[in-house]
């Protein structure tokens, strides 16, 4: 016989073959057909137990963040924890932005008030008054973030801008030129120091406007290149600071200084 | 042109009892059509029990896939392979030896038309059971399902020549079983 012939014929006569299949054989098939079923079921059912408990989640996790939907007073006082000086200086450099932005519009309005000082008589009443009146500007400006940049400052007025100056009694001004200091800065500051004593306690005892955390916060700061300076020299001379160190340092340094 | 159109709407009405997961309709499919691919599962596996059970899942697996059959050919050629799929996969699993086995010597030669008149399905399928399991499952992919050699390499994960070399061998094998007939023989003495 053929190859072909021999394929042929197991092909041909195999067709024709039937095997009886034994009852146990349906039996099986029937269990594997409800066990399917019941597979589905299950995954349906289960699918939707993870889509409730989801749902679930979601509703309570809403409920949950809007607790936290706090008035503004309770996330200053969230962000100014000791011992988190980095997100002090993100909120100040924040604030210092919003400031700045604000620095603009403040200018347009100081100016015309800048423009009736000048104007006034000179007399000692009157110096104090304008002194004051000036000061209550510079007050503004530097609360806008002056003393950041140092360059809002017009070049006429001869006073200080670094520092929150509210005199009641006619006191000795001091031109006081930030740029200058760089150079040196322990020995003008002394000189300045002298003058500013008086001013200093009184700003000292001012209480911090609490309704103005942003005014309070910036006359905290001091960041003139003396205080600068000062700081880092701090941290230059431990040569050795640990870290503590260097932290009790900027603490210091943004802590509210005045006339230091 | 079909004639046996009853024939075909049985058959179209059944599937889509199925496709719906019709108990009745899958019990009749069952009925209709075991036996035959029982037949399959039995060329493919010595243990009459163990393809009883490949059988079972081979039916389970097409009531599943039921409704992925488009309509597009013939339904029993789309049941067929997935039961031999099955048995594959059932003698994958119990590592299926493509073993050489000693010939003996060729008997005499018989004409087709002689086996064809004398031998009946049962007796050539248990000559086929008779082969060793390399040699009878690339005997039945070759012979009886139609695949090629490049085609059962791929199935069986052999090489093309390991086919041809075990299809040779088990055509020789078959020869021998017919010529050692009973009725073969009884024929001859005649």
């Amino acid at each position: 016989m053929k190859e072909e012939e021999l394929d042929r014929l197991f092909r041909q006569k195999s067709e024709m073959y039937r095997a009886e299949p034994s009852p146990l054989a349906w039996q099986q098939l029937e269990e594997g057909l409800q066990h399917k079923k019941k597979k589905k079921v299950w995954v349906f059912l289960s699918g939707a137990a993870a889509g409730a408990l989801l749902l679930f989640g979601l509703w309570a996790h809403l409920e949950y963040s809007s607790t936290f939907i706090a008035p503004d007073a309770h996330i200053s006082r969230k962000a100014t924890p000791p011992e988190a000086p980095a997100q002090r200086d993100q909120e100040l450099i924040e604030t210092g932005d919003k400031a700045l932005a604000e620095t603009e519009e403040r200018e347009q309005k100081i100016n015309p008030v800048e423009e009736e000082i000048k104007s006034f008589p000179q007399s000692p009443a009157a110096k104090a008054k304008s002194i004051q009146a000036v000061a209550s500007v510079q007050q503004k400006k530097k609360e806008s973030g002056s003393t950041l940049t140092g360059s809002t400052d017009s070049p006429k007025l001869p006073l200080a801008e670094n520092k929150p100056v509210q005199v009641p009694e006619p006191a000795e001004v001091v031109v006081e030129m930030p740029e200058l200091i760089a150079a040196a800065p322990e020995n003008q500051a002394e000189n300045i120091i002298i003058s500013y004593s008086a001013a200093d306690e009184i700003n000292r005892n001012l209480p911090a406007a609490p309704d103005d955390p942003l005014a309070s916060e910036q006359e905290e700061r001091d960041f003139s290149p003396r205080a600068v300076a000062g700081f880092f020299k701090k941290v230059k001379e431990n040569s050795s600071a640990s870290l503590a160190d260097i932290r009790e340092a900027k603490n210091e340094l943004l802590s509210f200084r005045s006339g230091r | 042109m079909k004639f046996s159109i009853g024939k075909s709407g049985r058959e179209e009405k059944l599937i889509n009892g199925c496709k719906r997961n019709e108990p009745g309709a899958q019990r009749e499919m069952y009925r209709l059509w075991a036996p035959k691919m029982l037949a399959i599962c039995f060329r493919y596996i010595k243990d009459r029990s163990e393809a009883e059970s490949v059988m079972t899942g081979g039916f389970l697996k097409i009531f599943d896939k039921i409704n992925q059959f488009s309509g597009e050919g013939s339904f029993e050629g789309w049941m067929r392979r997935i039961m031999v799929n099955e048995s594959l996969s059932y003698l994958r699993q119990q590592k299926h030896a493509f073993m050489m086995v000693d010939e003996e010597e060729a008997g005499r030669e018989i004409s087709y038309e002689e086996a064809d008149q004398q031998l009946q399905a049962d007796d050539l399928m248990a000559m086929i059971r008779l082969l060793p399991d390399g040699y009878r499952t690339v005997f039945n992919l070759y012979a009886i399902e139609g695949f090629s050699h490049k085609e059962i390499a791929e199935k069986l994960e052999i090489s093309e020549s390991t086919s041809k070399s075990q299809l040779s061998r088990a055509r020789n094998l078959l020869q021998q079983y017919i010529a050692k007939h009973d009725k073969i023989k009884q024929h001859q003495v005649i």
